[in-house]
């Protein structure tokens, strides 16, 4: 991961606050009265057993699924729709099959009619930085779930967003990628300042990569726990992942999650 | 290896030909050495590309109708989805339908010239480029419609960005059938109705018992149909180059 200067007019990160949001599908209540606020520039973790509505609260950021009752605000935008402030990062990754590496990390800017040579320009140097470079004429299907995601990853930061949502994005890439991954994750995040939202279904993902964990309960989803995570930054992935103070966390973790079962 | 395998099956087939010539099958049984010096005969005397050019145009005329009207209804049928379950009822049975019958319908409409037999080749073939475009449509990938959701995208960015790329491959294949569809029409519209064209060439040659010339023609639809759908797939293959 090259450390290029900061691009020209680079945007702040933003605070996500949602107040007393719920949501229904049919008659399956899947979010209750959720309150949450975001800090600009934190990395939040989303664990919660399966079906506890991560995905939904992701969506509900994200514009994607409007919410029944409550509000979503992200920086001051009142959501209700997709805006521009949010990148999506998702767990099955997503890409345009047809079109190259190139062309799907050019894909936020083309529908923001971003001109031909500063599309590829941007998109570029974004596979650079997710570790891509010479990859950029490949398609999807030459390269491993891994490289996959490092594609999604790359789109979502094309378009400079604000606030990053990512969903289980590591759930289907095998272990020793996925912390190789985190490790860069990190790094691209302490260099480019975004808002995170990250769902997990992994504790010590959580535990490594967060600020904050937000531990949801399921059928209703709703927040059970807030848990910080104290641990230094850098976190370097020998030393922190053998510490006593991680093993603790993630124990801690353990004890809130499988209660909930 | 496929290049061994291809040339040995056609290699396999003559050989057969020629021995269903030998016994004889029938006595009007004609060899392929026969039919391949028809053949030259037929391409010699210009009756062969005469009714080519003719059963061209139709074909042309009719499969062309089909894709241009066919690949669009089909597109709208996929995103407007009232239309479509309303249109699939009359597709679907207008696949059921044995597609010949509608020749004396033809003839009582509109005649019996060049159009005539255009009409009856986009029957026979418009149904299934319109019924894959649909599918194209009803296939889209949602996790990429909500990709692109989420970077904002308008609807007109979603049809041109998302789902006309998702439904090209299956748009492909309804188009290369159509075509086959197509040569299928072509030849029973000649053979039930039209004075001119191969399938006339066909009749005239079976009549006068000259079957040498007959199973000629029948070689060279066959040729001209596998010479346009190769045609057609070199273009699909450079439009769908990612599908390898």
């Amino acid at each position: 991961m090259a450390t290029a200067t900061p691009a020209p007019g680079r945007r702040e990160p933003l605070s996500i606050t949602l107040a007393g949001v719920s949501k229904t599908f049919g008659t399956l209540q899947a979010l209750v009265d959720i309150d949450l606020h975001v800090g600009a520039g934190e990395f939040l973790a989303l664990i919660g057993p399966s079906g506890c509505g991560k995905t939904t609260l992701l969506k509900a950021i994200a514009g994607l699924s409007p919410v029944d009752a409550g509000r979503v605000v992200v920086g001051t935008r009142s959501v209700t729709r997709p805006g521009r402030e949010c990148s999506v990062v998702f767990q099955d990754f997503a890409l345009l099959p047809w079109a190259t590496v190139q062309r799907n990390v050019e894909f936020g800017l083309v529908l923001r009619g971003v001109g031909a040579a500063e599309r590829a320009a941007t998109a570029r140097r974004s596979i650079a930085k997710v570790g891509l470079a010479g990859f950029e004429e490949a398609y999807p299907s030459q390269l491993s779930g891994g490289m996959q995601q490092r594609v999604g990853l790359a789109r979502a930061l094309a378009v400079d967003p604000q606030v990053l949502l990512m969903d289980e994005p590591f759930a289907s890439i095998d272990e020793q990628t996925r912390r190789v991954f985190q490790d860069d994750l990190l790094a691209l995040w302490s260099e480019e300042r975004k808002t995170v939202v990250f769902v997990t279904h992994s504790m010590e993902e959580a535990v490594y990569l967060s600020d904050r964990i937000i531990v949801l309960s399921p059928r209703p989803g709703r927040v059970h726990q807030v848990l910080d995570v104290p641990l230094p930054r850098p976190r370097d992935s020998a030393d922190v992942r053998a510490g006593l103070a991680f093993t603790r966390l993630v124990d801690d973790l353990w004890k809130i999650l499988r209660k909930l079962q | 290896m496929i290049l061994a395998l291809r040339a040995a099956s056609v290699l396999a087939f003559l050989l057969l030909w020629e021995w269903a010539a030998r016994v004889p099958v029938s006595f009007n049984f004609p060899s392929p050495l026969a039919t391949l010096a028809a053949l030259v005969a037929l391409v010699r005397s210009g009756a062969l590309p005469a009714a080519t050019l003719i059963s061209v145009q139709s074909l042309l005329l009719g499969f062309g109708a089909a894709v241009l009207v066919g690949v669009p209804l089909g597109l709208v049928m996929g995103v407007v989805r009232p239309v479509g379950r309303v249109a699939r009822v009359y597709l679907d049975l207008l696949i059921a339908l044995p597609t010949a019958a509608l020749v004396p319908l033809v003839i009582l409409s509109v005649g019996i010239n060049v159009l005539s037999s255009a009409v009856i080749v986009f029957a026979f073939s418009a149904p299934f480029v319109t019924l894959n475009a649909y599918g194209g449509v009803r296939d889209v990938r949602p996790r990429l419609v909500e990709m692109a959701r989420a970077f904002d995208a308008s609807r007109g960015q979603l049809f041109a960005r998302i789902v006309l790329p998702s439904a090209l491959p299956m748009i492909f294949a309804g188009v290369r059938y159509g075509l086959s569809r197509a040569f299928v029409g072509l030849i029973i519209a000649e053979l039930l109705l039209s004075p001119f064209g191969l399938g006339r060439l066909i009749m005239t040659a079976r009549s006068m018992f000259e079957h040498d010339q007959m199973f000629a023609t029948v070689l060279w639809t066959l040729l001209l149909a596998a010479a346009a759908l190769a045609g057609l797939g070199r273009i699909e293959a450079r439009l769908l180059r990612w599908r390898v």
